[in-house]
């Protein structure tokens, strides 16, 4: 995802074609991150959009050019936040991860044969979300930027703006949290 | 713990290649401008004043309030009311001393 800062210039001035371009060149990248951070196929469109629509209307607010990528992600952070606390207070994700569930058992019904590797990815999803589910909101989106989408310590400073101890610290306690999600659910298994 | 065990890695590791490939729907580009489109109507614009405005009116209060504190602290006590009436305290009482004697008198 690499954006040319004068393209950031031109969308900056308002020139729509250019802010056409920056979406045309970040949708994939920042769909894919969206569908992680929320775990929900549905909906991640929409979230996607929404981030895009904040770029549109705080351009102004970014300080340098260089810095767009860093920026984007902390929009798109903040969009994934805000989605999952939303869904929280609806008390849908219960229901959405029933609904996708759901989908996985329909599709194996209809008899789509899956390759022995996609069915350890099938199944690598639904155990990591579940254990992602059982942490907060806060937790499950700096796990999945730091172990999903590899983001060093360096970068994560830039998106959350806080120093890189308090970060190591954070991502101490969310590990632990879902360290001991992990260890319940062995402990389940055994009973 | 600065990291997973390696069974965790190799779980996240798999749930990012399970969703590295999303597509946009065809709908996505005119939605998305519907969208912004929609954040330029009326309702939003208003919405924007009235979160200016109150900016703007908190803003007002803290320049009054930092402007008129220390104006009204260094103004001079005697031009309060209740200070004035303390000081005027001996006064009344020596008026009232010094018309005594003459209703005394006058039976």
């Amino acid at each position: 995802m690499l954006i040319d800062p004068a393209v950031v210039v031109k969308a900056r001035a308002g020139d729509e074609a250019a802010f056409n371009q920056i979406v045309q060149a970040c949708r994939k990248p920042i769909l894919g991150t969206i569908r992680r951070l929320i775990g929900n196929a549905d909906d991640v469109e929409d979230v996607a959009q929404e981030v895009f629509v904040r770029v549109y209307y705080s351009l102004d607010q970014l300080r340098s050019e260089d810095g767009f990528e860093a920026w984007l992600y902390r929009l798109t952070v903040n969009s994934a936040y805000d989605y999952l606390r939303r869904k929280k207070r609806r008390q849908e994700s219960r229901m959405s991860d029933l609904a996708e569930e759901q989908v996985t058992l329909a599709e194996a019904a209809a008899g789509t044969k899956f390759s022995a590797d996609e069915g350890r990815k099938a199944k690598a999803k639904e155990l990591v979300e579940s254990l992602l589910s059982e942490v907060s909101e806060q937790d499950r989106v700096l796990l999945v930027l730091k172990e999903v989408e590899g983001l060093s310590l360096k970068e994560l400073e830039r998106i959350y703006e806080v120093k890189e101890n308090a970060l190591k610290v954070r991502l101490f306690r969310a590990r632990q949290r879902v360290l001991k999600a992990f260890a319940d659910r062995d402990k389940d298994k055994a009973t | 713990m600065n990291e997973f065990p390696g069974e965790l890695q190799q779980l996240f590791k798999g749930y990012g290649e399970f969703h590295s490939n999303v597509e946009p729907s065809a709908n996505f580009m005119p939605q998305l401008w519907s969208k912004i489109e929609a954040r330029r109507s009326p309702f939003f614009a208003m919405q924007r004043m009235a979160r200016f405005l109150v900016a703007g009116a908190m803003a007002a209060a803290l320049i009054m309030g930092a402007i008129l504190i220390p104006l009204m602290e260094s103004k001079d006590p005697a031009g309060f009311y209740a200070d004035v009436v303390a000081r005027d305290d001996t006064k009344a009482d020596q008026e009232y001393a010094e018309s005594l004697p003459v209703e005394v008198s006058r039976r």
